[in-house]
């Protein structure tokens, strides 16, 4: 009986280290200058950041637990939580996970190979710029795990088509993934429609009435401090990962062989690539007017109509949870917004900081950036933004600045494979280790920090 | 009888499933090779998920599929299973008791089963053991002292360590003999294992003080009669200090180690440690934990 009470123990420890520093929480006094239902905004934010982080619940339970907590603790009204659980934002969300089922399952990632294979030739290192060059380009668009998953196998089959046996390949292996995976990550921030987090900061700086950020803005902000990274990032793979041999000719000839045999592109893929297209220019002229989400969804029910991808396959594949959490976590980002707790919390770092953080904006910036990478490699980029946008938005600076400046910092999870989707479905195929995340993950932050910085600070300003 | 095997990676399991099919055939028990990897953190699981339903479009399998193929053909090559058996199929992925397991070839289907599992690996394994009832779980390593108590703590079965094993090595057998009420039970599984394994055993018996007490003379004795009755040779030693360190000493690297399980409280060996679980810790050879 012990025994099994001690188990249940050990398997639940993270949810009663949620209970107690929540309930320890709800018995302290109230700190000055913070509301009650801030602070029990704050008591939940902690519960739902270690629930998600040690995932000692499923992750739909905790979504739900964010919904019962604010009803019940009184911080708002039963309506007006369910409503902070709906906006444009969580219709991105939800559009674009279907929307990577639909286009994952046309197939392309055949026609995709050609493609690269024929610009980059049997060199490993033109091939590490190619798969680098292109998923971070795909990646801006289409989002980081519509690539992963399309190109993934390739890189993969490449690896294992070499003559060598590809246990002796490891940097080889390494250098693909991780071009695959990184470029994917640094593609993520370029527009809107790269992730979910940068829908959820445009949702925020609207919401809070802080700013009108369209599809195209986005892009004048983003995408140059994604293109000027491109260089340096694949300088920093090819350095990292000295690959065991320098050419893979008997691979590519393997492949393309292989990728033949699927033949030319098919009526259905090459509507489907249409529909995309589609979807892309509704991102970029119609997202102002009707919402990045709501284009998404249309997105969605032309495939669907179309018959490109069945509902029955979307329902299994998509994670309906992430869609619950996000959306969860968005409210509760609401609600620290509303009860007043993230600009006290704000404040109070200001007021940690010292004259520094008020005199000095970049001081401010670093401070954003600095803790949003680090947090970002301990939880999702999305659930980071959602939770931690609220408050950097009103440090003091810009808020637009500070806004974009968690959206793009939420994306530098390189360190951890748990700090982006990429990450982790690289790490899901058993050939990398944590330390290989580590090894290079650094170089890569502290590269995407310096251009952030230099953003933040010369260019930005100049498209206020 | 049926033995449960845990494996991770051919680096890291060779040994393991090496020993595990020796003793299994040693018993004539059948064999479960259970893999244990990473779960994909929640967040991940679509995209995850995503990816591997496009990897199997290109013949590319679930890296835990590649260890139990692996693990597959190692046991032929031990002879555990007919070298000439039909080959492993990882299209023949079945889900089954909440967790994947690889159908392989009819005849030799209920020998060998091979599982695959994500997840925490106290949780996955205790889950396993609670499908199907195992005498034995063999586990490499020993040497990670969060993962070996845990692992003592909560498997009901007896635990085969696989620490620094060599296959070209004629073992010993180590019995550590107490007056604990699993001792008896650790004698006799030390009979049929000396047995299998055509092995002498070292009866140990370890105080802390310089007299030894009337429950623990009286178990040796009865190890003593035990294994005279299984006409197993052996030798006695009746030795004072540390047990622990006594067992690792004696052991060198070349005997296993045969403990039965403390017979201290849950709550206190939770909080404090055991007697077996520092020593499988601080041995630098395999060591087995009978319940």
């Amino acid at each position: 009986m012990i025994r099994a009470v001690l188990y249940w123990f050990y398997q639940k420890r993270w949810l009663l280290v949620a209970v107690i520093v929540g309930t320890v929480m709800l018995f302290l006094p109230v700190p000055d200058g913070l509301t009650l239902a801030g602070y029990r905004t704050l008591a939940i934010v902690l519960v739902v950041i270690i629930l998600i982080v040690s995932e000692a619940v499923p992750l739909p339970a905790t979504a739900l637990l964010i919904a019962v907590l604010q009803v019940i603790l009184g911080i708002d009204e039963p309506t007006h939580v369910a409503q902070t659980y709906m906006s444009d934002s969580v219709f991105f969300i939800m559009g674009s996970l279907m929307l990577a089922v639909a286009v994952v399952r046309q197939g392309l990632d055949a026609r995709l190979t050609l493609g690269i294979l024929s610009l980059t030739g049997t060199s490993v290192y033109r091939i590490m710029w190619g798969f680098f060059i292109i998923s971070l380009l795909l990646t801006s668009f289409m989002g980081e795990h519509t690539i992963v998953a399309m190109l993934l196998p390739v890189a993969l089959t490449l690896i294992r088509s070499t003559p060598e046996d590809d246990t002796e390949l490891r940097n080889l292996t390494r250098l693909l993934l991780f071009a695959l995976a990184y470029g994917s990550v640094l593609g993520s921030f370029g527009t809107p429609s790269g992730g979910a987090r940068n829908a959820i900061m445009i949702g925020y700086l609207s919401d809070f009435g802080l700013a009108k950020v369209s599809y195209l803005r986005w892009i004048v902000f983003a995408y140059p401090l994604m293109l000027v990274q491109i260089p340096l990032g694949g300088y920093i793979l090819g350095r990292t990962f000295k690959p065991e041999v320098a050419s893979l000719s008997q691979a590519v000839f393997r492949l393309k062989q292989k990728v033949a045999e699927a033949g030319p592109l098919t009526p259905q893929q090459r509507l489907a690539v249409i529909l995309f297209v589609l979807v892309f220019l509704g991102w970029v002229f119609l997202s102002d007017k009707i919402g990045i989400g709501i284009v998404a969804l249309a997105g969605v029910f032309l495939y669907l109509a179309t018959g490109l991808v069945e509902w029955q396959d979307i329902n299994q594949r998509t994670n309906w949870g992430v869609v619950l959490l996000y959306a969860g976590t968005i409210s509760l980002g609401i609600q620290l917004k509303n009860t007043g707790a993230a600009v006290w919390i704000a404040d109070n770092f200001v007021g940690l900081m010292g004259s520094l953080m008020t005199q000095f904006e970049v001081v401010q910036y670093a401070f954003v950036v600095i803790i949003t990478t680090i947090v970002v490699n301990i939880m999702s980029p999305s659930a980071t933004v959602a939770v931690m946008g609220p408050m950097f938005m009103n440090l003091g600076a810009e808020p637009l600045l500070l806004g974009m400046a968690t959206a793009v910092a939420s994306a530098f999870g390189y360190m951890t494979a748990v700090g982006s989707a990429a990450g982790m479905i690289i790490a899901s195929t058993g050939y990398l280790k944590p330390k290989d995340f580590l090894r290079v993950g650094w170089r890569f932050a502290l590269m995407s920090l310096i251009f952030l910085m230099g953003a933040l600070l010369f260019y930005w300003p100049r498209l206020l | 009888m049926r033995f449960l095997v845990a494996i991770s990676s051919p680096i890291y399991s060779e040994r393991t499933l090496q020993i595990g099919s020796s003793i299994a055939e040693a018993f004539k028990a059948e064999l479960s090779v259970v893999y244990v990897g990473d779960r994909p953190k929640a967040l991940a699981t679509g995209g995850v998920n995503l990816a591997r339903d496009a990897m199997l479009n290109w013949d590319i399998h679930h890296p835990g599929v590649d260890v139990l193929r692996w693990a597959y053909s190692r046991l032929q090559e031990y002879e555990f299973i007919d070298a000439d058996a039909e080959q492993f199929d990882p299209k023949d992925l079945v889900e089954d008791d909440g967790r994947l397991r690889v159908v392989v070839p009819h005849t030799h289907g209920e020998k060998i089963r091979l599982i695959l599992r994500e997840g925490d690996p106290v949780e996955e394994l205790k889950q396993e053991t609670n499908i199907r009832d195992y005498p034995l779980t063999i586990v490499g390593g020993g040497s990670r002292k969060r993962l070996t108590r845990q692992l003592i703590q909560f498997i009901d079965t007896s635990l085969l360590f696989v620490k620094n094993f060599d296959v070209d090595k004629k073992y010993k057998l180590l019995l550590c003999v107490d007056d604990s009420a699993a001792t008896r039970r650790a004698v006799m599984f030390c009979g049929r294992v000396a047995q299998a394994l055509d092995t002498e055993v070292m009866l140990v018996t370890a105080s802390k003080t310089k007299g030894f007490g009337p429950g623990y003379s009286k178990a040796a004795a009865w190890a003593k009669r035990y294994m005279e009755r299984l006409k197993i040779a052996h030798t006695q030693e009746f030795v004072t200090g540390d047990p622990a360190t006594t067992f690792v000493r004696l052991a060198g690297s070349d005997h296993i180690i045969v403990m039965g399980k403390s017979k201290m409280h849950p709550l206190k060996a939770w909080l404090t440690g055991t007697k077996p679980g520092d020593t499988v810790l601080k041995a630098d050879s395999p060591a087995i934990l009978v319940k």
